[in-house]
């Protein structure tokens, strides 16, 4: 594995990011919003991967399944939120939810 | 490689475009469905096959269930939504004009930074990546990561039984 | 140590003015002027006590008491106590007892007035505000009694408080004050930085090593101090226009507290001008040009309680001009008689003016010599006593003073002092003989007689005035001498002394023409009492009249300016310059606030730019790095 191809896995990585970072910015249902955070997630784990590969060290690895893991608990409780969202204030749209402004 | 990196990646960002640009749930869901599998073949080609599996069962079968389901529970009588525009000016201009600064300067790092040397195909330690190395590695240098992971979930259990549990208020 | 009762000087005058401020609206007046005089007079007992105490220590020995330990720093402390010595006690006799005679005599002058309350109050203030003056062991004691007199005389000139003139009068008393008391607290930092200390028992041994340069200093600033609070010349012109307060108020303030403090200081800071023959030199200048620039000015005043402020001006700078050639026992002497005969002017005169339903132009009385018999014979002893008619006591003191300024070889000084004695003598008879002789020079109708209350101190200071200098009579009796004297030799300073001789005759003879030509010019049938009568109510015109116009030139001079300045400032600075930085702030503030509002507007999207914001700016500091 060479350097190019390393930075072939990175720049897709990082591709994968700012599009996820784009829906996130752009998106306005919660829905989408946290499938965008995954989409981010997932391209973080290609940089982890990628490294893991190139420089023949599990750690990587490692890393990548214990994000995979966080990422589970991310959206089990960012999902409860948007049960509660949609039950308490009936909203599709995080636009309407302000409330953290102080 | 070369070849797996250039069609998977396609797919893997075909995916993620489609969630973004999906006008349903649902069809965001499939899209990022996509995304996943692209990226499990990505991770096969990088040698974590242990990896590999983990992305399709948790994320494909776990994870994107779950979306599926709170789909079906809350939008499936409802209408789309972002049927008007935003209350935020400036947002969507701002948010493309940020994504794409990312992906310029993300890539701009990939190309200058410096990486070291590689290690070679014949180096490898023997099952790199593959399940048995896998968990040797996570239960023995890791196990403290390993160890605390399980208060993160057990932590997501308990919040999520909290906010969405059934109560008599 | 042996106790002394001290602290009782001060705090009894104290205790009655808190007691009267706070039940004034629910006493009778008789129960305030009764709790007002015997709070004074309980003072004087004390101090009479401890002047026995005094007599019965050796000489140069002094009654201490230290209160409380007031500040505590890196090698300095100011330990806060009081010093009854003899300079101290000596003034004390005269505050105390004067002033309790003053009392007495407002008990009676005051009762119709609805403000009696607040004016025993502020008058049992200005008794403890002179004492802790008088009795403080050092300077910064003495700079807070020296304020608070101030404060009580601003309180007391303008006690009628609705007369625009009284506020005005109180004003200027107290501004021109706090220049003097500018000048006393940068002699204290002078002071502090040379001796470190400001305790009279740790300055005053150091003088000697210090250098006279220093010393020169600290004199000249506290002279500034003692010239605004005596009303020596220039910062005199509070004094004419104080008489706006109650005739009691000018009375206990030109013969007890207040003006005599900076005699006091001079006195009391003796060793360190005994030590600066330049800072010396000018108190006695100042004394003598005041002593004159006073008495000429009174020649020419309508008003009889300005005649008697002038003069007192004038008396004030014999104090000054004695302390200035160190001829401290004779200063303190003449202080002591100034305030018998003195208050027993002032309270003459609120007699004729109570009489008089309050008429105070001298060319509108006459006559009221078989009108007023008491007034009239202890106005005219208290004439003879000012005007140095021997045997009075103003005779002694003031011979003695002039005596002592030629033995020290101020000849041109002590001439000063006898012009000053011939013009003393003038003013003052025609003062006498415009108020009480000849016929009414208008019709005063039925007058208000005085009662036993303002007639027995009255009664009292007369006879204190014509028999106090007998006390010191040269060659025969010398108590002011065998009393003071041992202080000021604590630290080696003889007080220089003249006998009788031929100065004596030349002074007399100089008062007897002043005393001549003011009866011939303004006794029944005199030029000079027609000539005044017919101008009756209209106010003094001339330079000499009106004290040079020196409170013009400092209300349309320096007033002026100031006025102009804060004119300037106020149409110009304030509202466009200091408004405009101030509204540009608030402004500035304002617009960055909205800029702010839309990053913090609780939209999760535009958090999340930010953040995304963020990691750009760190990338690109990445690459760039």
């Amino acid at each position: 594995m060479t350097v190019e191809i390393l930075q072939g896995y990175l720049i897709l990585s990082g591709i994968l990011f700012a599009i996820g970072a784009a829906g996130l910015l752009l998106r306005r249902s919660p829905l989408v919003m946290l499938m965008c955070v995954e989409i981010m997630l997932n391209a973080a784990n290609l940089a982890f991967i990628a490294f893991a590969r190139y420089w023949g060290d599990m750690t990587g690895q490692i890393f990548t399944f214990l994000v995979v893991t966080v990422a589970a608990a991310e959206v089990a409780i960012g999902l409860a939120i948007i049960v509660l969202l949609f039950r308490h204030r009936d909203a599709a749209d995080v636009d309407d939810v302000n409330a953290l402004r102080g | 490689m070369i070849a797996v990196l250039w069609i998977a990646g396609a797919l893997a960002v075909a995916g993620a475009l489609g969630v973004v640009i999906a006008k349903t749930p649902v069809h965001s869901v499939i899209s990022l469905v996509v995304n996943i599998l692209a990226l499990a073949a990505l991770y096969l080609s990088l040698h974590a096959e242990f990896m590999a599996l983990i992305q399709v069962i948790i994320y494909a079968g776990a994870i994107m269930i779950l979306f599926l389901f709170v789909i079906a529970l809350l939008t499936a009588r409802k209408d789309p939504v972002e049927r008007s525009e935003g209350k935020l000016e400036g947002q969507r201009e701002l948010g493309i004009v940020a994504a794409v600064t990312g992906a310029i300067l993300m890539t701009a790092v990939a190309l200058s930074a410096g990486f070291g040397r590689p290690v070679a195909q014949e180096a490898l330690p023997s099952g790199f990546g593959s399940p048995a190395a896998f968990g040797r590695e996570l239960l023995t240098t890791h196990i403290l990561s390993f160890e605390l992971t399980a208060f993160v979930l057990m932590a997501a259990v308990i919040g999520v039984v909290v906010l969405v549990g059934q109560r008599k208020l | 140590m042996e106790t002394t009762a001290l602290v009782w000087i001060i705090l009894f005058p104290l205790l009655g003015a808190v007691g009267l401020a706070l039940g004034r609206n629910r006493l009778s007046p008789r129960a305030i002027g009764l709790i007002g005089c015997s709070t004074v007079g309980a003072a004087f007992l004390v101090v009479l006590s401890s002047v026995i105490q005094l007599r019965s220590l050796g000489p140069g020995e002094a009654l201490v008491q230290t209160l409380f330990t007031w500040a505590k720093g890196q090698g300095f402390g100011l330990e806060f106590g009081l010093l009854g010595d003899a300079i101290s006690l000596w003034w004390l006799l005269v505050v105390t007892g004067v002033g309790f005679l003053i009392h007495i005599y407002a008990a009676e002058y005051m009762a119709s007035d609805p403000g009696v309350g607040r004016f025993f109050a502020e008058f049992n203030y200005f008794v403890f505000a002179m004492s802790l003056l008088v009795l403080a062991d050092n300077f910064v004691g003495l700079l807070i009694g020296w304020a608070s007199v101030g404060l009580a005389s601003y309180l007391l000139i303008g006690f009628w408080n609705t007369k625009p003139e009284a506020a005005a009068a109180a004003k200027k008393a107290f501004l021109l004050n706090a220049i003097g008391e500018v000048g006393i607290i940068l002699g204290l930092a002078v002071m502090f930085s040379e001796f470190r200390s400001w305790s009279y028992a740790e300055v005053f041994p150091q003088v000697s090593q210090a250098s006279p340069g220093i010393l020169t200093a600290i004199g000249l600033l506290l002279l500034v101090g003692a010239v605004a609070k005596s009303a020596q010349l220039p910062l005199f012109t509070w004094l004419p226009d104080a008489m706006q307060g109650p005739t009691p108020v000018s009375a206990l303030m030109h013969a007890a507290t207040m003006v005599t403090a900076g005699v006091y200081l001079m006195a009391r800071a003796f060793p360190i001008y005994q030590a600066s023959p330049a800072a010396l030199t000018a108190v006695a200048w100042v004394g003598a040009l005041t002593a004159l620039f006073g008495a000429i000015v009174a020649t020419r005043q309508f008003d009889i309680k300005r005649v008697l402020a002038y003069s007192t001006m004038s008396q004030l700078g014999y104090m000054m001009l004695g302390a200035g050639v160190g001829a401290y026992t004779q200063s303190l002497f003449h202080f002591f008689t100034h305030a018998f005969f003195k208050a027993l002017l002032f309270l003459g005169a609120g007699m004729v003016a109570h009489y008089l339903h309050g008429e105070q132009d001298i060319r509108k009385m006459g006559g009221l010599a078989k009108k007023q018999p008491f007034a009239y014979w202890t106005f005219l002893i208290g004439v003879l006593a000012i005007a140095g008619a021997p045997p009075f006591a103003g005779f002694f003191s003031k011979d003695e003073i002039l005596g002592a300024v030629l033995v020290q070889g101020h000849v041109f000084l002590w001439l000063i002092g006898v012009a000053v004695a011939g013009l003393t003598a003038y003013y003052m008879v025609r003062l006498f003989a415009l108020v009480f002789a000849g016929d009414p020079s208008h019709e005063h109708g039925e007058g208000h007689e005085s009662g036993a209350a303002m007639k027995v101190p009255v009664g009292l200071l007369a006879v204190l005035s014509a028999v106090s200098g007998l006390i010191a009579v040269p060659g025969v009796t010398s108590v002011p001498g065998n009393f003071l004297e041992p202080a000021f030799e604590l630290y080696g300073h003889h007080v220089p002394h003249a006998g009788f001789g031929w100065p004596v005759a030349v002074v007399l003879l100089v008062a007897a023409l002043g005393a001549y030509a003011a009866v011939k010019a303004f006794g029944p049938g005199g030029a000079g009492r027609a000539a005044a009568i017919v101008t009756a109510g209209a106010p003094p015109k001339g330079a000499l009249a009106n004290g040079l116009y020196i409170d013009d030139i400092y209300q349309k001079g320096i007033g002026g300016l100031f006025v102009g300045l804060s004119l300037a400032v106020g149409n110009g600075l304030d509202p466009y310059v200091i408004d405009g930085v101030v509204n540009g702030i608030g402004g500035l503030v304002k617009r960055v606030g909205q800029g702010v509002r839309q990053v913090h507007g609780g939209y999760l999207r535009r958090y999340a730019l930010t953040v995304f914001a963020g990691v750009a700016i760190f990338l690109i500091y990445f690459i760039l790095v």
